[in-house]
């Protein structure tokens, strides 16, 4: 990514994020949320949640013979539970980089 | 009013709420620092990303999306799907606040948070909270932004010193999933992250990351279909 784009980027997610997060308060409750907007932004966190870790966790180097190249698949499946568990973003991680550490030590 | 605490005592009152979130935050924003180095960013760059966006699932998704050669295109739009959550804050929180002058809202609309928004809302909803809401509000966006800005920072600088061999960029798609699952609350959103997981993965090939967007369509229309059907069934 060149400079200028990288610039960019941040500068409109920068503003478009303050846009957002002023919507109402800079309005000052000039207009109510729509309920049907309301019921599909609520679905947006874990879609688009769902749709970054998905691939980031099945297809890291590749597929290759039983479990070699597979750790993070499993290390995920442990962290989902763990995160299901405690809704603790530090226990996840902990878990799930503590078991991706022990299968590479042990295979 | 008798019983109604002081400005300046709501304000550290609503400050010090933050604290019990800390250990949430601080390995978070360090990690989000330290993910912003490893995707290739300057410690500069990554300090002004960090101060433009003030949004962790966000900072750590455009560093990984950067990592990935996606267009700039899907970066905006990625982090503004992921931010848009703010937009139901923000129209939660307003009746709250009384008048506020343009700086105030400008001052808010710059430093809400999904922890402030939290504390300060199971506090505007109590009965007999004696705090003054506005002040409250201020403290506690405050604080966490403040807590932000340190562990990020903090991240960025140690962040350098990390061996790629760590395998710390898994803890990006770790704290994704740390952040999916509490937004997974009944069978409508859990269909849509399973159907948006199901539908990145099968269109992972396509060009600049546009598999990311697709699926998270995809999830979104499930979500909003079965929750259509389930309010039928129920009338």
């Amino acid at each position: 990514m060149s400079n200028s784009t990288f610039w960019i980027v941040i500068s409109v997610i920068g503003i478009a994020t303050i846009i957002m997060r002023g919507s109402f308060i800079l309005t000052a409750d000039r207009f109510k949320l729509n309920t049907k907007f309301a019921g599909i932004l609520k679905f947006i966190p874990a879609s688009v949640l769902a749709a970054l870790v998905a691939p980031a966790i099945v297809y890291h180097e590749g597929m290759v013979s039983a479990l070699h190249g597979k750790e993070r698949i499993l290390a995920g499946i442990i962290a989902l539970l763990i995160a299901y568990k405690t809704r603790n973003i530090f226990f996840t991680i902990l878990s799930g980089m503590g078991t991706l550490y022990l299968i590479q030590y042990f295979l | 009013m008798l019983t109604s605490r002081s400005t300046k005592e709501s304000f550290f009152t609503g400050a010090s709420t933050i604290i019990p979130v800390m250990p949430g935050i601080v390995p978070f924003g360090m990690l989000t620092g330290v993910v912003t180095i490893a995707a290739g960013i300057s410690p500069l760059k990554a300090i002004f990303m960090t101060l433009f966006m003030f949004a962790g699932a966000a900072q750590v998704s455009v560093a990984q999306l950067m990592t990935e050669n996606s267009s700039a295109i899907i970066i905006i739009a990625t982090a503004i799907m992921i931010n848009l959550r703010f937009v139901m804050y923000s129209a939660s929180i307003t009746p709250y606040l009384g008048s506020l002058n343009l700086w105030q809202r400008l001052y808010l609309s710059y430093t809400l948070s999904d922890q402030a928004y939290a504390v300060s809302i199971v506090e505007f909803t109590r009965k007999d909270s004696p705090y003054q809401k506005l002040p409250f509000f201020f403290g506690a966006c405050t604080s966490l932004y403040v807590t932000w800005m340190a562990s990020t920072i903090s991240g960025i600088f140690f962040g350098s010193l990390i061996p790629p061999q760590w395998s710390f960029d898994f803890a990006v798609p770790l704290t994704f999933l740390a952040l999916l699952v509490p937004n997974i609350t009944d069978r409508p959103t859990a269909l849509a992250a399973t159907v948006a997981a199901l539908t990145a993965i099968l269109t992972v090939s396509l060009p600049y990351n546009m598999g990311l967007m697709i699926g998270a369509f995809a999830g979104i229309f499930a979500g909003y279909f079965a929750s259509k059907r389930k309010e039928l069934y129920h009338e």
